[in-house]
Order: C-alpha cells, then structure tokens, then sequence
C-alpha cells in the first residue's frame, strides 16, 4: 500500500488538488494499480540484453522553416488574461 | 432514403457521379437520424444542421460542374472531439477545453476536408481518450446504440456509436492502447489503429505520444482502406510521420501465413467471446489459409508495461493545462495555486489518476523500477512481434476479453476497466498496424477479431480482412 506522503508529494509534483475523500480512494486506487504492473518485476534483464525503446527510428530531423501562422488572433484569444498580444501571468519571483 | 446506410463509400460516390442521388439527400437522410436519437445515444457532443446542409449543396455544385469528385465527396463523418478544427470547440471530453476553440485544422481535418467528406458533427470520448468506456466524459455518457444498457467502448466510444447509429459514414478517432480498435468490436464496426508514423498526428490531443496514432471507424473494411488512404502520409508538422505511400497489395490472400498467439486465449477471456474467435479461426482454415500457432511469450507483461509508459507520458503531456495559455482557468494568489485551483476544476477523476501514476511512475528514487524497465521490456515485446513475423505475415486475436459491459458496471473500478485493453495494448506497445473487424455474433451483440500485421504493411491487413469479412458474415 502506497502511503499517504507519498501521495502528498506525488499530487504536489501533478499540481493537482483533491479533496481529502478523493484522496483516500486515490491512494487505494493507485495502490491496487501498481500491484498489478509490478508485474513487470518478474521480469530478468539484462541492460546488455535490451536497448531502451527509443522514438528516434521512426522519426527524421528537418530544417527549421520560418513560417507565418495564419490564426494568431485565435490562439491569443484563449489567453486567460493578456496585455496586447501578450499573456500575461503572476510574477514568479517574490 | 435509409437505404444510404447499407451503401459503402465506393457506392456512394458512384452514385453521386450518376446524379442517381444527391449530396443533400445523403446529409438528410443522416440528420434525420442525429435528430431522432443523438440526445439519447449522445453519441455528438457538437452538430450545426445549417452547417451540414449548406456543405451539401455546395457538394452538389461541385458535381454538377465537375465529372469527377474525390472519394469521400458528400461523406458524412464524425470526429473524435481531440481532433482540432478550427473554429469550433474541441473538449477532448473534458470540462477543462469546454471553451476551447481550435485556432487551426488538424492535418487529417485537412485531409478529409480535401477529399469532399462533410464533416457532421465532433464525437463524444473519455475524458482525454483515457477510459474505455465513453463514461468518462465530462459531458455524458454515449450509449451502445446495438444495446442501449450497454456502454459502445472507448476512448473512441462517440465515433463508434456515431457509425453503429447512422449519424455519419464513418468516422476518426484515436487509438492509443485500444481506443479505435474496442469501440469499434462493441459497436459492430470496422476499426484501424495504423501503423505509428503513418497518419500525422500535427492536431490530435496529446495524450501518450510515443503510443498515439489516428484512425477510421468504418461499417466495412473497404470503406477503413479508404478513409485510411485520404488519412496517411508525411506531414511535415508532425516529425513523427514516415515517408509512406499506401498501394493496394497485389499478392494472393491464401498465401498469407496466418499466426494465432496461444498467449491470448490463456486467460481472461469470455468463453462466448473464446467461442466466436476459435470458430472464425477454424472457417478461415477450412477456406484453405494456412494457420500456424505461433507463441509472444511477453504478452503478459504489455498491459502492465502500458501502465506504466502511458500515464508516465500523459503526466508530461497534461503539464500543458496550466490556467493559463488556453483551458479553463481560475485565480489562486500566486502561480502555483493558480495551476492548483485550474487543474483541481477542470480536470476528471480517471485524468487526475492517470496523472498521479505517471507522475510516480517518472519521479526520483521510482524511475528506473518503473518507467525505465518499462522502457526495457517494450522492447522486449517489440521483439516478441518482430520474430513472430519472421514465421507469419498476419497474426489473428480477439479484440476484447468481454462483449460490452452494462453502463455503470466497471465505472468504479479503475483496475477492471483497465483490463479491457489487455488484448490491445501489445499493438501500441509495439507501434504495429491492426484492424479490428465482426468476425461473429452472441445474440446481436458483435465480436471483434483483431488482424495484426507488421510495420506499414496495412496493406496485407485490408487484403485479408477483405476476405475474412465475407467468409465471417456468413
């Protein structure tokens, strides 16, 4: 059973808030979840054996492109606040 | 006019070219049905009448000026609301794009668009096509519209039910460990999850990048050929799409070796659905193919591998939703609680879960036990699939372990939902291409078989699914 500091720290690295009934059957849920693909610990490898899976054989690098975008108005419009064509969002430094 | 349903694609077109019907008449005969049933399978979260008949007529103009019109010319369709299109709203089920509008087309929106198809309306979907289910929606449960008790699948469950309920011709969703594929076995569909890196992704919601793909739902395997060929190829807004060009396969069905993995009929599956795909197997044999049993010893271990690399890749990817570029957004006193307060409202339960694990799953002290070793043993089950087509060029599998489950019944166990991708989570895992197709029915619910083939070769899967739709119907 995972503990509840854990699921502290791990709602705090998500950013998420839960109420404290949401988070007693987070952790149950999550506990259960990872008993099951703890599976996975049977397994033997080899780090000689078994390469890491890697994206990069399907995919190919191409030139950067300047390009214009067409909707720039469109994406500005979903800013939640904005100054001009700026976002505008709370000071990060105190 | 309902006679429109039957039709495939090709039909419709032919008739189209043969002024035998209009483009207007086919929009009707569908709306029709939208307006009869959708507010109860609520199968379309979006749909514009005036929108859709006015596409229509300028359908009908385009043939009346031309003799020649694009395949999918005058072909409604539906669209997974994850699927960008500019202008309108895309949800992604979730309350946190309820006022989203898209400031661009998705490339298969492009496509499609190019192609004449009518685009009816955006299809209900899990909450970030994470569920299996459609009950995960922010906005309502989709119903199975070949038993209304029932659930139509998921994360895709609106595009199938929008196909099983005559809303639209066809239609896209996304597959990311299942979610074409199993919506489209419980609605009695044709369903393709391509190869990755054959259909662009540049406009699809992000939720599990290295395990994402786009794909059609479809009433035959015809129509999925179709609709797949309008779809795929290199776009050079998503760098993980391929040089590839879909052709028909010219080689002969019945020398296609056929491998059926005993891994998938161990355990877990329904004896009703067992029943249908070992008799499917068997009138395969009897036409003449020659079946090999043939053994993916990491089967087991794709499901939990997935559990592990999906949520790792959906906590990075929903990092996006933050308040404050797009998405719902509420005030906190600084940043931080800014990023609270949104992601606590806009997000659902299932996101939240998935986000928590895969946030564990990637932290400091936890990362190499799981996401790492995941990583390891992805390739382990790469090479399982990759040697088991050294000895065969297609291999058979049930799509589903059950035939739908009733509304409600697995809602509040995450762990049996989870289950449901058992016998598809491998394919994404890998990257391969597979369709999932009728292959036999328990009362009038439908069972799926899955054909898997290797990398970009679609092709070989259609061929043969061609075949085994006609030798399974009977």
């Amino acid at each position: 059973m995972i503990n509840r500091t854990i699921i502290e720290k791990i709602l705090n690295l998500s950013k998420i808030g839960l109420k404290e009934k949401e988070k007693e059957s987070l952790q149950k849920d999550l506990s259960d979840i990872l008993d099951y693909i703890e599976k996975i610990d049977e397994l033997k490898i080899k780090e000689s054996e078994t390469l890491l899976f890697k994206i990069k054989e399907y995919s190919k690098a191409r030139e950067d492109e300047i390009e214009s975008f067409d909707n720039k108005k469109g994406i500005v419009a979903l800013f939640s606040e904005k100054e001009g064509s700026f976002l505008k969002v709370k000071s990060v430094f105190k | 006019m309902s006679d429109f349903f039957q039709k495939t694609i090709k039909e419709i077109n032919q008739g189209l070219k043969k002024r035998s019907f209009s483009a207007l008449d086919i929009a009707e005969s569908f709306i029709k049905e939208i307006e009869k049933n959708n507010d109860f399978i609520f199968s379309l979260l979006s749909f514009n009448r005036e929108e859709v008949i006015s596409q229509a007529k300028e359908i009908d103009k385009e043939i009346a000026r031309k003799k020649d019109i694009p395949i999918l010319s005058g072909i409604p369709s539906a669209i997974k609301d994850n699927i960008l299109m500019k202008g309108g709203k895309t949800t992604a089920g979730s309350k946190m794009l309820e006022n989203y509008i898209a400031p661009y087309d998705a490339t298969v929106i492009k496509k499609i668009k190019k192609a004449g198809s009518i685009i009816i309306g955006k299809a209900n979907m899990d909450e970030f096509a994470m569920g299996s289910s459609t009950e995960h929606s922010a906005y309502g449960v989709t119903r199975n519209p070949l038993n209304t008790d029932l659930v139509p699948g998921g994360s895709s469950g609106g595009s199938a039910a929008a196909v099983a309920a005559n809303f639209s011709c066809f239609a896209l969703g996304s597959d990311t460990g299942g979610s074409i594929r199993q919506p489209a076995s419980f609605c009695g569909l044709v369903g393709l999850k391509p190869t990755y890196g054959a259909v662009s992704r540049y406009g699809l919601i992000a939720m599990a990048s290295s395990l994402d793909q786009i794909g059609p739902l479809t009433k035959n395997v015809e129509d999925a050929k179709i609709v797949f060929k309008a779809i795929s190829g290199k776009d050079k807004m998503d760098s993980t799409s391929a040089d590839y060009t879909f052709k028909d396969s010219d080689k002969d069905v019945k020398n296609f070796r056929i491998g059926i993995p005993e891994e998938y009929f161990k355990k877990g599956i329904d004896k009703n659905v067992e029943e249908k795909i070992e008799e499917a197997i068997v009138a395969a044999e009897k036409e003449g193919f020659k079946i090999k049993r043939i053994s993916l010893p990491y089967t087991e271990y794709a499901l939990p591998v997935y559990y592990i690399i999906s949520p790792s890749e959906i906590s990075a990817n929903l990092a996006r939703y933050d308040g404050l570029r797009y998405g719902l957004s509420k005030e906190g006193k600084d940043l931080s609680e800014r990023y609270f307060n949104s992601r606590k409202d806009g997000l659902g339960v299932e996101v939240k879960r998935r986000i928590s694990l895969g946030s564990y799953t990637l932290s400091a002290g936890y990362y190499d036990a799981y996401y790492k070793k995941a990583q390891q043993a992805r390739s382990l089950i790469i090479n399982d699939f990759k040697e088991a087509f050294q000895e065969v060029d297609l291999i058979l599998a049930p799509t589903s372990p059950t035939l739908p489950f009733k509304i409600g019944e697995k809602a509040k166990d995450p762990l049996a939902m989870y289950l449901s991708d058992i016998f598809t989570a491998g394919v994404n895992i890998a990257g391969l291409p597979a369709i999932s197709l009728p292959c036999g029915k328990v009362g009038n619910l439908s069972v799926g078989m899955q054909v898997i083939g290797s990398y970009f070769k679609e092709s070989d899967i259609f061929k043969a699914a061609e075949y085994f739709e006609k030798i399974w119907k009977k």
